[in-house]
Parts: C-alpha cells; sequence; structure tokens
C-alpha cells in the first residue's frame, strides 16, 4: 500500500523522548533510569545503543584487517597429486578457474572471496572513521553502506564451504589428495571476524552525529 | 505492557520515532529518515509456519542423512554427507574451521527449525511452551547464523572445480538441501520477530 | 483479541445509512474442513522423505564380515571391493576381534552383487607383491589398496569369510583342471613354479603337501585351458627345473626348459608316442619324473631278468646302464654284485640285467603283436631269445664313453661263438657272454711288454755289432774268393759241372724206370707238397688273423 511517514518538525530520536527500542523484539518502550534494563516482553537486556559499540567493532576490525593479508598470501588449499604438489591461494585458485574455462564461477568466488571481505573491511573502516569524525555528511548513504555489509557478510564464507567438500572428497591416497592450507584459517577468521563487527556495530551511531541544516 | 500496542515505533536503525500506524496488509513501513523496515504485513496462518517447519525439518533429516555428492576418479570413488564436509575439515586439525563449517550449516538450522516448531505448535494449540520467550529470542539470534543458500553455492564452486577432473554424481542430500534453503527462507518470511511476537503475545490474551 | 488479524475497522469509510440493512457476508467455511491446504506441503515433502528412504534401504546391501591377520592398507569408509576391477562394495569398519588373532573387517556388498557371497567365495587384499609369479598389484601404488573377490561355486550363502593372506594362485573362474602329481622330492619347484607343453607355458603349481608318512611328495597343479586337453593317459610329467646335464655312456647331455624355470623350477609334460590318448578326468594322479629321459621310457609291459658273467674288470658299469642291440637300447642293468663260488672256491661277478623283449620283438617282427595274442608273451619271448641265442647272439662289455671310462652291455651275433644254451630253469637265467677282444689284447700286449723287458738288449746290441764287423770282413774276404774263382777257379768249376751233368743223366736214366728210388722220391715229393699246403693255409691263416700268433686261434671259449 505505499508508506506511511510520520512528518515531525525536529526529529524526535528515542534518546531524545527517552524511548528504548527492544533489538530482539521490537518493541519500543518507555526508559526507566535504572542501569539494567530488561524488556517487558521478550526480557531481553535493553540497551539504549550497544554497549561499547565502537571499541569491540574497531579491535574486530582491525583484527580482520591484520588477518585479511595472510588470508590471501598464504595458501589456502595444497593439491598433491602423483606428479607435484600444487598450493593455490584464493587468488590462484581464481585462476586456475578461469584457465580451465568456467568464468562465471571464477568471477563468482574473485567476488565473494576477494572483493566482498575487502569492501566489508573498508566500508566498516569508512563507517567507524565517520562516527569518530561526527561527520554528519551523506547519513542515508552511509546507513545503506551499512546494511550492505550485513547482507552481503556471509557470502564469503562460500569459499570455506568449497574447501570443505573439496578437502573432504580429494583423498584418494597417491592419486590426488588435498590438504587445507592456513589460508583457509585466516580467510575463515576474517569472515567471521567481519560479520561479528557488523553486529557488533550500533547502526543509530551513524545517525547520533548533529545534522546541518 | 503485553495486549496493548504503543502509539509510538522507534527506529532500530537510527532511532527516530514514529508514530504507530496500523499495520499493512502488504507491503511494508519504513522509517521516514533511513528507510529501514519499520513493520511488515500481517503473515499467513501458524499453520504455514508450522507447515513449513516440518517440511525443513524433514528436508532436514534427508540432506544430512545422505551422501551430497560422490565422485569417481582412477577407479576409485568418494562420497561425502554435510556432516562428512565439516569433519573432513576436523581431521585435518582445523578444528575451529571444521566447527564452523557444521555451526552454519547445520547446528544453526536445526536449532532454528525445531526452536520453531518448539514455540509455534503450542501456539497452535492455544498453549505457551516452556520458556517460550528466550527460545524465540534463541531462534532470532540463530537465524542469523544459518547460512544454507552460501553453502549451496559454496557447493556449487566444488563441483565445478571437482568435474573437471573427476566424474561426479549430486546426491539425493544436495538436491534437499537446495529445497531446505528455499524453505528456510520461506519461513524466515513467514516467521518475523513481530510476527512471532504477535503470535506470542497473542496466545496469552 | 482485537486488531490482529482479518480487516480493520479503523479502515472503513464512514457508513452510508443506507448500507446498514444490507446483510454482511458471513465467512467461508474452508470445503476441506479444519485442514487448511498449506498441509499439502509437508505431507508431500514427508512422502517424498519416506520414498527415498525405503529406496534407500532397499537399495542397500548386505554387510559382510571377512576376517584378516591385519588390516595393512586398508581404511574404513575408504577401502573397496571389486570384482574383475569392478566395485562392489566398501569396508565400513576395522576393529580387532575379541581373541586378538585376527582383525574384522565389516564390509557392505551392493544389493546386485550379494549372489556372489557363497561359502567358498575368497577375499584377499591387492597390494603391490612380489612373489614367484612376478610383481602384482602395482596399479594399487596409485589408487589405494583394494579387496579383491573370487566367486565361489557353491550353493549356500554365507557372510562370514576368512580372507586369503596371498592371493590365490587361481581363481574359481579360470578355465582349466587340476591335476596331481607325485614325486619323491619337490625339487627345485615352488607355489607358482610353471607348468610348460612345448616349453608354452600351461599352468602353475598351486600346491604340495607331504605324504602321510612322509615317502614323497604330492604336487597339484593347475593345467590352464586349452592346455588341460593334451593331458591325456599317455601323458608323462617331469622336473624341467634348472640344467639338467647327465653324463653317461652316451656322453655329456645339457638340457634346459626355459629361463624361468632355470630360477623357479617347472614342471613339464608330453604325451609318450605311441601311447594311448583316451582323456583324463581331473585330479588324476601322475607320477612326476626327475627328467626326460626317465619319464619318456615307454612302460615296458614285458621285462625278462638275466644274469651274466663277464671276464675282466667291470668298472664303469653302474645300475641303469643301457643294454643295446646294434645301437638300440633293449634293456637295462639292474645291478652288479659280487658272489662267492663256493665250489669253485672263486669271486663271481654276476650283472642283473633286465631285458625288454618286446622291443626286440617289435623290431624284428615289423610291430605286429599277433604271434605274442596267439601264443602267449612267455612262449614267444622264449623261443625268440632262444633262436638269438642259437644264431650267435652274445653279451659283451664295452667302453660306451672314453671320457667318462662308462661301460654299458652290447649284444651281437657273433657267428663263432661256441654254441650255447639257456638253462630257463635257473632264475635268473644265464645270458651267455663273450669277453671283449681289447681286454685280450690289453692282456697280450702287457705279456709282450714283460717278454720284451726280459730280452738283453744291451748285450744283443753289443754281440750284434761285433757280429756285424766279423761279417763284414767275412764279405770281403769272401768277395776276393770270388774274384779268385772267378779267375782260377772258375775253369775247374766248369769242369765239375760238365762232370755234375753227366751224373746227372745217369741218374735220370736211373730214375726213369719205376725204381723203388723213384717212388720213394715221389713218396718224399707227395709229402713234400702236402707240407707247403698247410704252411700256405697257414699262411693264409695268419694274414686273416694276425693276432692269433699271439693269442692261439679262436674258440677258445671258458
Amino acid at each position: 500500500m505505499g508508506r506511511r511517514e510520520s512528518r515531525v518538525s525536529l526529529p524526535a530520536t528515542g534518546r531524545g523522548l527517552g524511548l528504548l527500542v527492544c533489538l530482539d523484539c521490537r518493541l519500543t518502550v518507555r526508559g526507566v533510569k535504572l542501569p539494567r534494563l530488561q524488556c517487558p516482553r521478550c526480557h531481553a537486556r535493553l540497551h539504549e545503543r550497544k554497549p561499547h559499540s565502537l571499541a569491540i567493532t574497531t579491535v574486530l576490525l582491525i583484527s580482520a584487517a591484520v588477518l585479511y593479508v595472510p588470508a590471501n598470501l598464504l595458501p589456502v588449499m595444497d593439491t598433491r597429486t602423483f606428479f607435484d604438489d600444487e598450493s593455490d591461494t584464493i587468488m590462484s585458485g581464481v585462476l586456475v578457474l578461469l584457465q580451465s574455462g568456467s568464468w562465471p564461477i571464477a568471477l563468482l568466488v574473485f567476488i565473494a572471496s576477494i572483493v566482498v571481505p575487502l569492501l566489508k573491511i573498508l566500508a566498516l573502516g569508512v563507517l567507524l572513521y565517520s562516527v569518530w569524525r561526527r561527520s554528519p555528511r551523506g547519513r542515508l548513504q552511509r546507513s545503506q553502506l551499512y546494511r550492505m555489509v550485513e547482507f552481503i557478510g556471509r557470502w564469503s564464507m562460500l569459499d570455506i564451504y568449497a574447501i570443505s567438500l573439496l578437502a573432504t572428497l580429494v583423498q584418494v591416497q597417491t592419486f590426488a589428495s588435498i590438504i587445507v592450507g592456513w589460508g583457509a584459517w585466516a580467510f575463515g577468521a576474517v569472515v567471521v571476524l567481519t560479520l561479528l563487527a557488523a553486529r557488533t556495530f550500533d547502526e543509530r551511531l551513524l545517525w547520533d552525529a548533529p545534522r546541518h541544516d | 505492557m503485553q495486549g496493548v500496542m504503543p502509539p509510538v515505533i522507534l527506529c532500530p536503525a537510527c532511532d527516530l520515532a514514529h508514530r504507530r500506524t496500523a499495520t499493512p496488509s502488504s507491503g511494508r513501513t519504513r522509517c521516514a529518515r533511513c528507510r529501514a523496515p519499520l513493520q511488515r504485513p500481517e503473515s499467513a496462518a501458524i499453520e504455514t509456519a508450522i507447515a513449513l517447519g516440518l517440511c525443513a525439518l524433514v528436508l532436514f533429516w534427508l540432506g544430512n542423512a545422505y551422501p551430497l555428492v560422490a565422485m569417481h576418479v582412477g577407479g576409485s570413488s568418494r562420497a561425502t554427507t554435510l556432516m562428512g564436509a565439516a569433519r573432513g575439515l576436523y581431521d585435518q586439525n582445523y578444528k575451529t574451521l571444521g566447527a564452523l563449517v557444521f555451526l552454519t550449516t547445520v547446528i544453526a538450522p536445526l536449532l532454528q527449525v525445531t526452536a520453531l516448531l518448539y514455540v509455534l505448535i503450542p501456539l497452535w494449540r492455544k498453549r505457551t511452551a516452556f520458556g517460550q520467550n528466550a527460545v524465540i529470542r534463541l531462534l532470532t539470534r540463530v537465524r542469523l547464523w544459518s547460512f544454507m543458500e552460501v553453502f549451496m553455492l559454496g557447493a556449487l564452486v566444488a563441483l565445478v572445480r571437482l568435474s573437471k577432473f573427476a566424474h561426479v554424481v549430486p546426491g539425493i542430500a544436495l538436491w534437499c538441501c537446495g529445497l531446505l534453503m528455499l524453505c528456510l527462507s520461506a519461513l524466515a518470511s513467514v516467521t518475523s520477530p513481530e510476527q512471532l511476537w504477535r503470535w506470542a503475545v497473542g496466545s496469552q490474551e | 483479541m482485537s486488531g490482529f488479524c482479518g480487516m480493520r475497522r479503523g479502515m472503513t469509510e464512514p457508513s452510508n445509512p443506507g448500507l446498514d440493512d444490507l446483510p454482511s457476508a458471513v465467512p467461508a467455511r474452508s470445503r476441506w474442513g479444519r485442514l487448511s491446504l498449506i498441509w499439502v506441503l509437508p505431507a508431500v515433502v514427508i512422502l517424498a522423505g519416506a520414498f527415498v528412504v525405503i529406496h534407500e534401504k532397499l537399495a542397500q546391501g548386505i554387510s559382510i564380515e571377512i576376517r584378516f591377520h591385519n588390516a595393512e592398507d586398508l581404511d574404513a569408509n575408504k577401502t573397496k571391493i571389486r570384482y574383475k576391477d569392478v566395485e562392489i562394495g566398501e569396508v565400513t569398519d576395522i576393529h580387532v576381534a575379541k581373541d586378538r588373532k585376527e582383525v574384522i573387517v565389516t564390509a557392505m556388498i551392493h544389493r546386485d552383487s550379494t549372489e556372489y557371497l557363497v561359502d567358498d567365495t575368497r577375499f584377499w587384499v591387492v597390494r603391490p607383491r612380489v612373489s614367484a609369479a612376478g610383481v602384482t598389484g602395482l596399479g594399487t601404488l596409485v589408487s589405494g589398496a583394494y579387496i579383491s573377490i573370487d566367486v565361489g561355486r557353491s550353493a549356500t550363502r554365507s557372510r562370514y569369510f576368512v580372507g586369503l593372506e596371498v592371493p590365490p594362485i587361481v581363481t574359481a573362474d579360470l578355465p582349466g583342471r587340476q591335476f596331481v602329481l607325485h614325486a619323491d622330492d619337490l625339487g627345485s619347484l615352488s607355489i607358482g613354479s610353471l607348468v610348460f607343453y612345448r616349453h608354452i607355458v600351461a599352468g602353475q603349481v598351486v600346491g604340495y603337501d607331504l605324504d602321510p608318512g612322509g615317502a614323497g611328495v604330492t604336487i597339484k597343479i593347475f593345467a590352464n585351458a586349452p592346455f588341460d586337453r593334451f593331458i591325456t593317459s599317455g601323458t608323462r610329467f617331469w622336473q624341467a627345473s634348472g640344467i639338467d646335464m647327465s653324463l653317461s655312456s652316451d656322453g655329456v647331455k645339457l638340457r634346459t626348459e626355459s629361463l624361468t624355470s632355470i630360477l623357479q623350477g617347472g614342471v613339464t609334460f608330453r604325451a609318450l608316442p605311441g601311447s594311448a590318448t583316451t582323456a583324463v578326468a581331473a585330479d588324476t594322479r601322475f607320477t612326476l619324473y626327475s627328467d626326460e629321459d626317465r619319464a619318456m621310457r615307454p612302460t615296458e609291459t614285458e621285462i625278462r631278468t638275466f644274469v651274466m658273467y663277464f671276464k675282466g674288470s667291470l668298472r664303469g658299469l653302474s645300475a641303469g646302464a643301457p643294454v643295446e642291440l646294434h645301437g638300440i637300447g633293449v634293456g637295462e642293468v639292474r645291478s652288479v654284485d659280487v658272489e662267492y663260488d663256493r665250489d669253485a672256491a672263486s669271486l663271481r661277478f654276476p650283472v642283473v640285467v633286465d631285458l625288454y623283449p618286446q622291443r626286440i620283438r617289435g623290431r624284428k617282427a615289423g610291430g605286429t603283436r599277433l604271434s605274442a595274442a596267439q601264443e602267449g608273451p612267455e612262449t614267444v619271448s622264449r623261443t625268440l631269445i632262444d633262436s638269438l641265442v642259437a644264431h650267435g647272439l652274445r653279451a659283451e662289455l664295452k667302453s660306451g664313453n672314453l671320457l667318462t671310462g662308462q661301460k654299458y652291455v652290447d649284444l651281437d651275433v657273433h657267428a663263432d661263438a661256441p654254441a650255447e644254451k639257456i638253462w630257463w630253469k635257473e632264475q635268473p637265467a644265464v645270458f651267455p657272454t663273450v669277453s671283449n677282444g681289447l681286454d685280450e689284447i690289453q692282456d697280450s700286449v702287457a705279456g709282450i711288454a714283460r717278454k720284451l723287458n726280459k730280452v738283453p738288449f744291451d748285450r744283443i746290441s753289443v754281440r750284434l755289432l761285433s757280429t756285424m764287423t766279423g761279417l763284414e770282413q767275412t764279405l770281403k774276404s769272401t768277395d776276393q774268393l770270388m774274384r779268385h774263382v772267378d779267375g782260377s777257379l772258375a775253369p775247374q768249376i766248369e769242369a765239375t759241372l760238365a762232370e755234375a751233368q753227366a751224373a746227372m743223366k745217369n741218374a735220370k736214366d736211373l730214375l726213369a724206370q719205376d725204381a723203388p728210388l723213384q717212388s720213394d722220391l715221389g713218396a718224399m715229393l707227395l709229402q713234400l707238397s702236402r707240407a707247403a699246403r698247410s704252411v700256405s693255409a697257414l699262411v693264409d691263416y695268419l694274414e686273416r688273423h694276425p693276432e692269433s700268433l699271439l693269442r692261439g686261434k679262436r674258440g677258445d671259449a671258458p
């Protein structure tokens, strides 16, 4: 049916009105001046903003950024055949796919395993920076950026699942066997850390900065 | 405060206060400032959710009990189940990675579906499951870690890579996992948190 | 219960008075009763799932257990079971048996292969192996070890098996037949040793056992089709192992079968020429001979044993030496003994000989056996031998091989041998022999040598020298005398001669009539001519038999 918009002359935020919203059940409740608050409906802990959001997110993000380097430099997969021993990083795996002719899959892996994590890290970095700087510009865009980060986060896992299947199946003794490399571990860590970082980041911080009129 | 819907809705994305309007019959309401989704339409009956949940359960069981894919190369063949793939990582001493795969493809979907059924079936019968609120909370959180659709895509990539040098035969479990993925997404759209709480609270009237 | 489902009252337009009278629609009852259509979905899914489960259960195979000594190269859920290289199952579990002596391997066999699981089906692990048959199983280096199966022929099903530690030599589906050989010892054979027919590999030794009682070895061989057809009642088997070198009166012989048989031993078979070739059943027993000669000896249905006494040394005559008639083997020396003859108070050396009269008869009568059938073999051979001996058939010891000094018995017809007869009543009968000329020559030469030794050649030579010198002088003086004669004596001699002539004439006249002197002379001349004749006969004889000067005339039979 279309949107119903409520127009108020001054943005009335929950903070300003003394209201809280439960992030689990999305119930809006009246805030009470007590240190620990609980949602009346679902009994989840209530916070005005996610506690220590900035700090935790920053820590997670930095860890993810640090691990991103070995995730791409260390081999994720070691293919041992009767004749030789091939080590593949994520990038070389993409190239192998490209060379063997399946370029859509190569593109998919490239996007999911190289572009997306980088994008997430950069995006979260930008967001954190903007919050830190209390920059009021482009809040909508930043919000949309955040939502994109949250949405695509999970798709980076796809290479991990592919590796797990390959490593489990290709164990034909001396003919061919696939050994998982440390790059895969680092990569998994990057994915999890960025997922957690996106989750611990409180979106509302983006809108807390004063708006220029 | 149950049973009475407050007149104000706070946007969980930007903390803006909105006047509550009636729940739309279709489409959804969005935040005035940040366009985040606010309210969702009333969804189908609780039976739909339960039916989908049962389907998901059956599909989950089929998807795990049988091999996902069989590979034939050089006269020998290998096959693995979903849990076997996680186990493969675990066996190669990547215990955390194996646990991660196991969590996101086996535990999360299972918990998601069983928790849902645990809560909804009593609700359907106008009763309240024990610890219902906690379970619903668990359900909504676990749902965030269920990556079945990502797994399907990852499996596709793996199959393509394997088919380059071996004869690959998808097993029955692969199709079941695909259907499970569809089922879970249908389930998620039917059982949004607000809807769940509506049912939950509604039954307590 | 307000405001949560269905229509919202707040949304309706302000009511039109006229419409209040209208009846309201009533909610329609679902045709399916209380069941909503959504339940079809899980129902379908559940049915499909049940279908899948049942299908899988039906297609599931049978679980079997195989016992091995250890689980080397076997992995649960990895190792496959293959029949003719087609995968028919997989190992699902491996654990140590309760008695800790074995390992129990549980495997799942596909449903369509369960008919192979009979109680004489055999399982073994295929991995790289080096054996008498060569290196096998190299492919498993690449593909990993697997368990192979040899399907048995029994009709009883089974699910519990004891695995073989070594692959079987012959599998149940290999065409061919098994046979049993008996030998004194195993020789250089082993399991896997090859069986040859005309130098082609025709089979393998599959097993051997010591006879109960330890008196010999029973060897089982498997002859592949189509070679097993050539094994008939007249087939002989012999060990073709290694290098067969024999040193006999025939000389040195070197025989080998093939390089493989040199390394690991082998068995050869061939049909005996001229023997019956009736087909034989599997597992028929045959004798395994130690070499070709022994194997190829035709079976003698008739053996006549004789004893022979030879003069001279029996050195070089051994048991097994051949008895030949004009170079053809007709018998064999069985033994050489020593006998003390009490009557004559001397030692005798009987040589026991086996003769095969059939061979002689066969050759003489052109291979026909009619006479034997009619008259009986015993009588016929006696008659044969008697007639031969009457014609002078004698046994003689001859040197077969100067190199080795081996001797053999030679039968030959000696026309001027003294008459002999075989006394059949003695058992074994004595066969007449002649002495070996060479021996006598040796003796005579030895005698001559002795005589020559005695002659004082040194003294003779001295005397000869002096005689020679004297003779020379005599000749000189004679020569002078002759000249003298020519000169002075000659006319005197002439006169003497004339007188002699006249005297002769008188004598002739005297002898002209029948004078007793004449007849005396005649008789004397007759005697003279007789003597001359016998001298010429003697000379003739001496020409023919010069050796008789040394050893007297022939006919001195002992």
